[in-house]
């Protein structure tokens, strides 16, 4: 196992993840742990990752390997910002019916317009497994696994600060809950290529929410950085729809590899450039 | 780990973020024409119906949403959004107005300009209503 150090950051652990496997043999290494602190600002307006960060990240891993996506787009597999609205409060049991209504069908909104989506997606050819994380979220045959996990953490909420005020004993409870979401078929033989994030666990413990993805394969240049952005997307969205604060986002990859089969000195040469781009 | 450490209220009481620090969305709806007035609509007509587009659902004014980065001289944007948008069109005329294969090239898609022109070929490929 290789648990790499936490950090507050989506970039810096990124990064830090990259360097680690770029001092591997062969620059991949099995059961690599990695841990952001802090992946969503406390008021929910942005993830932990700066965006001139992520344009040099985006610029030179292009450069390197052309075929790349842009680091967006990879996010919005996992959820996709650019069709929610994250402007306002977050859900309290504390508001006003029509309040809390109207932010609960942001979230119906944005699950019937993706769903409207998923037949032109899955079917283009640049789609190689017929779907998308956020597709199988919110639609696993039928099933909308995110729908019921916002129900569960929304009425866990509304009782929770009632216990809490009167025994402040549900902590034990709260570390109880456990809701997750399954992205990978037990029946799929496939033994690469996606989906590779494969199961998601969304913990509430001291009130907070964290969320802890399974990746089989870490692709850490091509794919890794926008895989983080679209998890703390997805975690800033469940934080927001639920009113529970954001906590961590841990990352356990089977192989997590710096793609050394693309070039070693590619992913050297990127992880040097960007460590020098984060320096303050 | 807990951020919260210490807080007997264990985070549960902490107030809900605030509102965001950004000026009241304008009172701005799209008035979506009909299929013949898009049909002869130039590029630069889509482009600018698009841009009208993305801000309505952004909440913010068209000078807001052009403060954006830009890509050989068009706003850039994200290909889920502006298939959702195309999406959206499509609902309002009551037509299929995209095919899977449109979304095969992620480029055009990239740019509000790319997805105008995408726009301007689909409509031109659809066949003209009988009257």
């Amino acid at each position: 196992m290789r648990p790499i150090t936490p950090c507050a950051t989506i970039d810096e652990a990124w990064l830090s993840t990259l360097e680690t496997m770029n001092q591997e043999p062969e620059g991949q290494a099995v059961h690599v742990v990695t841990t952001i602190e802090r992946p969503v600002v406390p008021d929910l307006h942005s993830i932990n990752s700066d965006d001139s960060f992520r344009a040099l990240a985006e610029k030179l891993v292009i450069e390197r390997l052309p075929k790349s996506h842009p680091i967006a787009s990879v996010g919005e597999t996992i959820f996709p910002d650019s069709l929610y609205r994250f402007d306002g409060p977050a859900w309290s049991p504390d508001m006003e019916m029509g309040e809390r209504k109207a932010i609960e069908e942001r979230s119906g909104r944005l699950f019937a317009e993706y769903r409207a989506l998923l037949p032109l997606i899955a079917k283009s050819r640049l789609n190689h497994w017929n779907g998308t994380y956020f597709g199988r979220l919110v639609d696993w045959k039928g099933y909308n696994q995110l729908e019921y996990w916002l129900e569960v953490l929304r009425k866990r909420r509304a009782q929770g600060v009632t216990k809490l005020k009167a025994t402040n004993l549900a902590v034990a409870g709260e570390g109880e809950l456990g809701v997750g979401g399954q992205l990978h078929a037990s029946s799929d033989k496939k033994l690469l290529g996606g989906p590779c994030l494969v199961h998601l666990d969304l913990s509430l413990l001291g009130g907070q929410l964290h969320l802890m993805a399974t990746y089989r394969h870490w692709h850490l240049q091509q794919r890794a950085l926008g895989n983080l952005v679209g998890l703390a997307n997805l975690l800033r969205f469940v934080a927001h729809q639920t009113g529970y604060p954001p906590g961590e986002l841990v990352v356990v990859s089977g192989v997590a590899s710096a793609q050394h089969d693309e070039g070693k000195e590619k992913a050297i040469s990127l992880a040097r450039a960007l460590r020098t781009g984060l320096q303050p | 780990m807990s951020a919260t450490a210490g807080d007997p209220s264990f985070g549960v009481f902490a107030p809900p973020p605030l509102e965001a620090d950004v000026e009241p969305p304008p009172s701005l709806e799209v008035e979506l024409p009909d299929l013949d007035a898009l049909r002869v609509m130039t590029a630069g007509e889509l482009e600018d119906l698009l841009l009208d587009l993305l801000a309505e659902r952004a909440g913010v004014s068209l000078a807001e949403l052009l403060r954006g980065p830009t890509y050989e001289g068009s706003l850039r944007t994200r290909s889920i959004l502006m298939v959702a948008v195309l999406n959206q069109i499509a609902e309002h005329l009551g037509v299929d107005l995209l095919k899977p294969q449109d979304l095969d090239d992620p480029l055009p898609w990239r740019t509000v300009g790319g997805t105008a022109g995408m726009l301007k070929t689909v409509l031109a490929r659809m066949e003209v209503p009988t009257k």
